[in-house]
């Protein structure tokens, strides 16, 4: 048996080594180019594609993959044609980083970054390395990105905890809130804790805090009972779609009657509720940049692709995967890199700095609104107010 | 005072489901003396039986809750042959990490079949057994009716156990394999029944947990599993009535302690207390004093 | 320390472990510092490693001692956790303090809370066995694993950032000699350990208990001893993973870990170390070079777990498998050749 495995092995290494070694090709000296005699822009991704997340880097994937093909057929930079490759992490910071090292071997030119904060916290940490432009779609967490380097096209958790605070003022929801997060997930923590400041600073009074973990996640009544006791107004949840259901579920079966209030982590409560229980999602506000039903032209345009590509409505998952393409195009372009000519003979060292520096230079409107970075890499959006009516996102308008 | 009320009828509700379950591992656990570590997988693969039946193959709910019942003893009954029966007379450890496998087996192909988003399960309406307790006290109706399933089981079983000729045969191969054997009681014959009850209980518990909580996934089982678990071992392991005593015990101490303490944690309050009546008393709360091993 | 080291106790598969594993880093360091190895390669190193660690740790309880821990990952939290705690105020205390200074301080330091920890468990542990052992260790894992998490100081649910103390630069080459020491040095302990007195005692505590005692051998003693030596190991290997990422969450170390864990021992062969080596790469790498499978991966591992319990410990296929081993075969394809030519024995 030991021998049989010890064969195994060595003839794995090799494999390995082969495998692993064959592709040293870097584009400091010339770029990949197709048939065409175009410049191929190597974009890589990475996310869950596989495991419990698995519907994020899905998402994720598929939007940007329809950005590309966009990209590819309008051909906004003559002699440039973009190929978007994309590797599995299953939400785990070591397969993500090991991802990015294959990326690195596969010849990618700009980075995708992680789909989840921790793996992105990780891509970008060996990203320093190559220097490369790194720009993640989705990972909000505040401190996963923080280098030179790393952008992102999504809003982060604090920020939108703050902005919670605020449209819950503006549209005088409610003075007494109650909140109802997972204590072990990052993105509830990073809404919670500036949620919690700015409530103060609004004089929006917290009547109670409840939570709950990734392993008691089932059973709610203890914390729906007591946001019944604590006579709140308005239940304030950064959680994801799929818990939101199960809280739903059973605050509606309690009766528990308040004001629903979430973050962009609740779209896709519409479909998870399904039609059995449809019901449930009903008069919930949530604030999302990004939602399907929208009549700008940009945003029905990339549905109706989406719709036609993969059946099913995309979800603000998918929408910043397909503005982080079209924010790279904008910075290629801003760097000057306006045809295909203008970026034979650049070093790999000056692409990554023009585009870096153009990063903070650019305005870009796409599905999830019109966005400006600082050089933090962070952006900031107004996010819309929606409710829930009759299975529909609606802007929410105060009564 | 009302506060209290509700979170006892909450840990009811939590425990009856728990005792459900914890039937399931008593049963397995006295007669077969394995932790069968996919027991509570057995109940996730239920309820996506239930939601298949009635979701895609748009068959009334009750059919679909007997189809699931069958489907799981079937189930209970084939991994019982495939993996465990080969391995009796093997180190329990080599039986436990085989019995792991057989969990992570179940999930996994759950995840391939179904992904990894969660499901509604489509189960009866039950707000006709709604209990108005005054102004503010309800029991709803799907505790009512977890509570009669586990009661009307507990009681079927523990007679079927006591007056049966195959429970008398179940209560011998617990007390003694090798002379059960001697007597002429074909053992395999007994474990494999064993194995279609659990399954077939794990089954009712799909259903219970379907209704009050509606969402499944790959993993719901597992958590819940491994509580009930503990349920079983708190009440004694091997004693039916035990399972179920540990079982309302264990939701109502869960409750208590999320609704008194923290509900940040709930799970090391309730896990630390297996740990100290592991310690303690290994034996369960009713373990010696009812000599009702299955 | 010396008069120890000439004791040092090895056997001939014990010196088949030394060599693979000698051979790997060998490789490993030729390919990271000629710059041969690919940026995939560089970024799978210190994950086997610090898998090669924590197996062996875990074939010592599993395969030595005869229990079944589902705890591993806790073990390995705790030193994770420790270690990167002590790096972090070191390095803020003083700044630009070099890695080789505080990283195999923090492996001990990660190494003895764990060691702690393990000792901890072990005393209710003491009591019980097989089943309710295991429950217990499972029990004691999601426990940590809840504490962590409600620790303002180690970062909660954000996470505990190490960015300060892991590598940016060339990780590959900065990490590869500690962790080729640290496997190194544990395996050469943990193998000698096991060949000691000591070693005997355990596995013959394994192959019957009350025989053992009565034989006069200290059971308690020991199996704590084990449990504390395991959990020492499985927290530098903690270490060696809160310091080559820059974000611990209590999340990753799950019961899910343990038993990716435990699959790799079972795969390898319960008390077969040289196995557990082979079997940690084997399972770390198979993953990275087949991507494309990843969806069955899962399914994979967990019908290979059954198919190797019941290939292995099934009392019915005895029979089959001695017929299987390979001095069988050896004997076998001996005799064939002796019968169809003479002096055709040679080449064994």
């Amino acid at each position: 048996m030991k021998r049989i495995l010890a064969l195994a092995l060595a003839v794995l290494m090799l494999v390995g080594a082969l495998s692993l070694t064959a592709c040293q090709t870097t584009d400091s000296e010339g770029w990949e180019k197709d048939a065409d005699g175009n410049i191929i822009i190597k974009i890589g991704g990475i996310g869950p594609l596989t495991g419990d997340y698995a519907s994020y880097g899905v998402s994720v994937k598929n939007g940007a993959t329809i950005a590309v093909e966009e990209i590819n057929a309008a051909n906004p930079i003559p002699g440039v044609k973009f190929e978007l490759l994309f590797q599995d992490s299953e939400g785990d910071g070591t397969k993500a980083v090991s991802a990015f090292g294959k990326l690195v071997d596969d010849g990618m030119d700009i980075s995708l970054g992680g789909v989840l904060s921790g793996e992105t916290k990780e891509i970008v940490t060996a990203s320093v390395e190559s220097g490369m432009l790194l720009l993640t779609p989705t990972a909000s967490a505040l401190n996963c990105i923080g280098e030179a380097n790393a952008f992102r096209v999504c809003f982060n958790d604090p920020q939108q905890g703050e902005v919670a605070a605020q449209q819950i003022k503006n549209y005088g929801l409610a003075t007494k809130i109650a909140l109802f997060y997972d204590n072990g997930s990052d993105y509830s923590i990073g809404n919670i804790n500036t949620f919690k400041e700015k409530a103060a600073e609004l004089g929006l009074e917290i009547v109670t805090d409840q939570t709950y973990s990734e392993t008691s996640n089932t059973d709610f009544s203890t914390q729906i009972t007591a946001i019944k006791n604590s006579g709140a107004e308005l239940v304030f949840m950064p959680i994801y779609y799929n818990d939101a259901a199960k809280f739903l579920r059973q605050a509606r079966t309690a009766e528990l009657d308040v004001v629903y209030f979430g973050v962009d982590g609740l779209d896709g409560v519409i479909a998870e509720c399904g039609e059995a229980n449809k019901a449930d999602c009903e008069d919930v506000i949530l604030m999302t940049p990004f939602y399907a039903d929208s009549e700008q032209d940009v945003i029905k345009n990339f549905v109706d692709t989406y719709k036609t590509a993969h059946n099913a409505i995309p979800d603000q998952f998918a929408a910043d995967g397909y503005d982080a393409i079209y924010v790279i195009v904008e910075a290629l372009k801003q760097a000057g890199y306006t045809t295909g000519e203008r970026l034979e003979g650049v070093t790999t060292e000056g692409f990554n700095a023009a585009l870096i520096g153009a990063m903070t230079n650019i305005t870009v409107t796409g599905a999830t609104g019109t966005m400006k970075w600082t050089a933090n890499g962070e952006t900031s959006k107004n996010p819309l107010v929606l409710q829930i009516k009759d299975g529909k996102y609606v802007e929410y308008k105060a009564e | 005072m009302t506060l209290f009320l509700e979170t006892i009828i909450q840990g009811i509700s939590l425990g009856s489901i728990y005792a459900l379950i914890a039937l399931g591992y008593t049963m397995v656990y006295g007669i077969a003396k394995m932790l069968n570590f996919a027991h509570g997988d057995i109940i996730m693969v239920g309820a996506y039986v239930i939601y298949t039946s009635v979701t895609m193959a748009t068959l009334p709910a009750w059919i679909g809750v007997i189809i699931s019942i069958i489907f799981c003893s079937a189930l209970g009954i084939t991994i019982e042959f495939l993996a465990y029966k080969p391995l009796r007379g093997a180190p329990s450890l080599n039986v436990l990490i085989t019995a792991i496998g057989v969990s992570y087996f179940l999930q996994n192909l759950a995840l391939l079949i179904f992904g990894g988003n969660q499901k509604a399960v489509p189960v009866p309406n039950m707000s006709f057994l709604n209990i108005k307790l005054g102004s503010t006290l309800s029991i709803s109706g799907e505790t009512v009716f977890t509570i009669l399933v586990t009661v009307v089981l507990m009681i079927a079983l523990t007679l079927f156990i006591n007056k049966t000729k195959l429970g008398k045969a179940m209560r011998a191969v617990s007390e003694d394999r090798d002379a059960a054997q001697l007597m002429g009681i074909n053992v395999n014959r007994t474990i494999t029944v064993t194995f279609a009850i659990g399954s077939a209980l794990a089954a009712f518990a799909s259903l219970c947990y379907g209704m009050n909580y509606a969402y499944i996934k790959p993993t719901t089982g597992s958590m819940p599993g491994i509580k009930a678990f503990t349920a079983a071992v708190f009440g004694g392991i091997g004693s039916i009535s035990g399972a179920m005593f540990g079982g309302f015990l264990m939701g109502i101490f869960e409750k208590l302690a999320s609704a008194y303490i923290s509900t940040q944690l709930t799970d090391t309050i309730v896990f630390g207390v297996l740990m100290i009546m592991l310690v303690v008393r290994p034996t369960g709360l009713l373990g010696k004093k009812l000599n009702e091993k299955v | 320390m010396e008069k120890k080291l000439k004791n040092l106790k090895f056997n001939k598969s014990d010196a088949i472990t030394l060599g693979i594993l000698v051979a790997i880093f060998g490789f490993f360091f030729v390919m990271v510092f000629t710059g041969a190895a690919s940026n995939q390669m560089k970024s799978m190193i210190i994950p086997i490693s610090y898998n090669i660690i924590l197996a062996i740790s875990l074939n010592l309880m599993v395969g030595f001692l005869g229990e079944l821990s589902l705890g591993h990952a806790a073990f390995m939290s705790v030193g994770a956790y420790t270690g990167a705690f002590f790096s972090v105020k070191l390095v803020e205390a003083f700044p630009g303090l070099p890695i080789w200074v505080y990283f195999p301080l923090a492996m001990l330091v990660g190494g003895i809370a764990a060691a702690i920890a393990g000792i901890i468990i072990a005393i209710p542990a003491l009591r019980l066995r097989g089943d309710y052992l295991a429950i217990l260790t499972l029990a004691f894992g999601e426990i940590i694993r809840n504490i962590i998490t409600n620790m303002p100081i180690l970062g909660a649910a954000i996470g505990f950032d190490t960015g300060s103390i892991t590598p940016k630069i060339a990780k590959a080459q900065t990490l590869l000699p500690f962790a080729a020491a640290a496997v190194l040095i544990t395996t050469i302990l943990i193998l000698n350990f096991v060949r000691s007195k000591h070693g005997r005692a355990i596995t013959a505590i394994r192959d019957n208990r009350i025989a053992a005692e009565a034989s006069g051998i200290n059971v308690k003693f020991y199996r704590m001893s084990v449990f504390a030596i395991s959990a020492f190991f499985a927290g530098i290997a903690g270490v060696m993973y809160s310091h080559s990422q820059t974000l611990l969450k209590a999340s990753t170390f799950d019961y899910n870990m343990s038993i990716e864990i435990l699959v790799i021992v079972v795969l390898g062969g319960m008390g077969n170390m040289s196995g557990s080596v082979i079997a940690s790469i084997i399972m770390y790498m198979l993953p990275e070079i087949l991507r494309d499978f990843d969806s069955y991966r899962m399914l994979i591992y967990s019908v290979l777990l059954i198919g190797i319990m019941l290939f292995t410990s099934a009392p019915k296929l005895k029979n089959f498998r001695e017929k299987f081993t390979f001095d069988n075969i050896k004997g076998i394809v001996i005799d064939r050749l002796k019968k169809s030519k003479k002096g055709g024995t040679k080449n064994e």
